[in-house]
């Protein structure tokens, strides 16, 4: 491999850097805890340049950090928490969003939303930032997570289900009302 | 949970593809049938803005965060220190008596830089040709063995032999028998940096890395004046130079240039150029004959 004139922790930086916040929002949403997130991005860098030799220029080096940040994510949530997620149903609940559609309030803070997507299983929540904030397709949110194309689908549908759910919360607070509810 | 009801079916397997829609996920075919039905279909069209409102609601939420300057600060640390290779000073007894030679001309040589500041940039003068040929060897050292992290991979000797090639993979064996016992042969493999091909063996211990670097020449050869030159023992003059924490040697024959680059101290890199430097030479010239 030859970069020209650059050396390679120049192409490093040129290359990675660039992608740092988004890398590190991300982080920030699926962990839940901004000082942990700052963890798992400052190593998710420092396995990036160790395998810098195998990334290919020209490549997508959006999507490869983003694999990396995944992995050292999801290394460190089996330390943390020594359990296995939670595995739903998700043929199931996938046939339950065709259904119900909850109201979402059109006037809603950030922070509402955040803490709405706060309260959603993390395996809900890492695709919806992945798909809707940071417009990976189906099929780059799977490789970034290791599952499998489907599941992304019914993650992303069932975890949009839940956000609503969570938001419609707020919609009482405003008055909102679905109707076929009664008031 | 309260469930509504579609009386339309049609509605129900739209609303399944409205997520899918609205990643842009959709096959064409149905992309079309979904837009279609949005024409006659209030209900749908409100759902889907009702997505879409919330899909840009939770982005411009979360894209309001940006990574604190300490992290960039802490990462662009990170990548600085893991360019330096730790310098120990190792002694150890070599056995070739070349380096009796070597270890006397060492003591004329005093104006080998060292102790700079860590950067491994080589600065050679212009005019200094000596300086450029060394500095051939030295690239690609840092190139391959430390910002590449070559000297952190465990090759077989199969996979050495492979990737050297029947030509060179007998240096292998070669370079094995005469450096220090603490030394293992880790890489050997062919790389290539700035346009040009080399036969790379990269050595290490606990702390230290030792690359043998060979290329063939280029229309280049070491000034026969160089004052540099300060071996004669081995079968012809070794050229040293120094930059940041790393050690060169450098010798030629007739179509090679062959470098000894390490993080060891100026008198042991010596040391073992001296002792590779007459092998290397003998197994170089059966192939260039």
């Amino acid at each position: 491999m030859i970069f020209g004139q650059r050396t390679p922790t120049e192409e490093f930086e040129s290359a990675a850097l660039p992608h740092l916040n988004d890398l590190y929002r991300t982080a920030a949403r699926v962990i839940g805890n901004r000082s942990e997130a700052e963890d798992l991005v400052q190593e998710a860098y420092l396995q990036a340049w160790k395998s810098f030799h195998r990334f290919e220029p020209g490549t997508n080096c959006r999507a490869w950090l983003f694999k990396i940040l995944f992995h050292v994510i999801q290394h460190q949530r089996r330390k943390w928490y020594k359990s296995k997620l939670v595995q739903e149903d998700e043929e199931m609940l996938l046939q339950d969003t065709v259904a119900y559609e909850p109201p979402v309030p059109q006037q809603l803070s950030d922070e509402e939303v955040l803490a709405a997507l706060e309260k959603i299983s993390v395996q809900y929540r890492e695709v919806l930032v992945l798909a809707d904030v940071q417009e990976f397709s189906y099929k780059e949110v799977a490789a970034t997570l290791g599952v499998p194309v489907g599941t992304v689908m019914s993650r992303l549908s069932r975890g949009r289900k839940l956000l609503r759910e969570e938001l419609s919360a707020f919609a009482e607070g405003y008055g909102i009302r679905e109707k076929g509810k009664s008031a | 949970m309260k469930v509504i009801n579609f009386e339309d079916s049609r509605c129900r397997r739209i609303r399944s593809y409205l997520d899918s829609y609205l990643n842009n996920e959709l096959m064409v075919e149905t992309n079309h049938e979904v837009l279609t039905h949005f024409e006659t279909c209030e209900a749908c069209s409100r759902s889907l803005e009702d997505r879409a409102r919330l899909k840009a609601q939770l982005k411009r939420a979360v894209m309001q965060e940006y990574a604190p300057v300490a992290l960039r600060e802490r990462i662009g640390r990170d990548l600085r220190r893991s360019r330096r290779f730790s310098i120990n000073t190792l002694s150890f007894s070599i056995a070739a008596a070349a380096a009796v030679l070597v270890i006397a001309a060492v003591t004329l040589l005093t104006s080998t830089p060292t102790g700079k500041p860590l950067s491994l940039q080589a600065e050679v003068a212009p005019g200094d040709l000596t300086g450029k040929l060394l500095k051939i060897g030295f690239d690609d050292h840092v190139f391959c063995a430390i910002d590449h992290q070559l000297a952190n991979k465990q090759f077989t000797p199969e996979q050495m032999s492979e990737k050297l090639g029947p030509e060179y993979a007998g240096l292998v064996a070669l370079v094995k028998e005469r450096m220090p016992r603490n030394y293992a042969v880790v890489v050997g493999h062919r790389c290539h940096y700035q346009r040009r091909e080399f036969i790379h063996l990269i050595m290490r211990n606990q702390n230290d890395v030792v690359s043998l670097v060979i290329t063939r020449k280029n229309g280049e050869a070491f000034p026969t004046d160089a004052v540099a030159a300060i071996a004669q023992a081995a079968g012809g003059p070794i050229y040293p130079a120094a930059w940041a924490n790393q050690q060169v040697a450098g010798w030629e024959t007739r179509d090679h240039l062959i470098f000894v680059v390490s993080n060891e101290t100026k008198d042991t890199n010596l040391q073992i150029a001296s002792t590779l430097a007459l092998p290397v030479r003998d197994f170089l010239a059966r192939l260039e004959s």
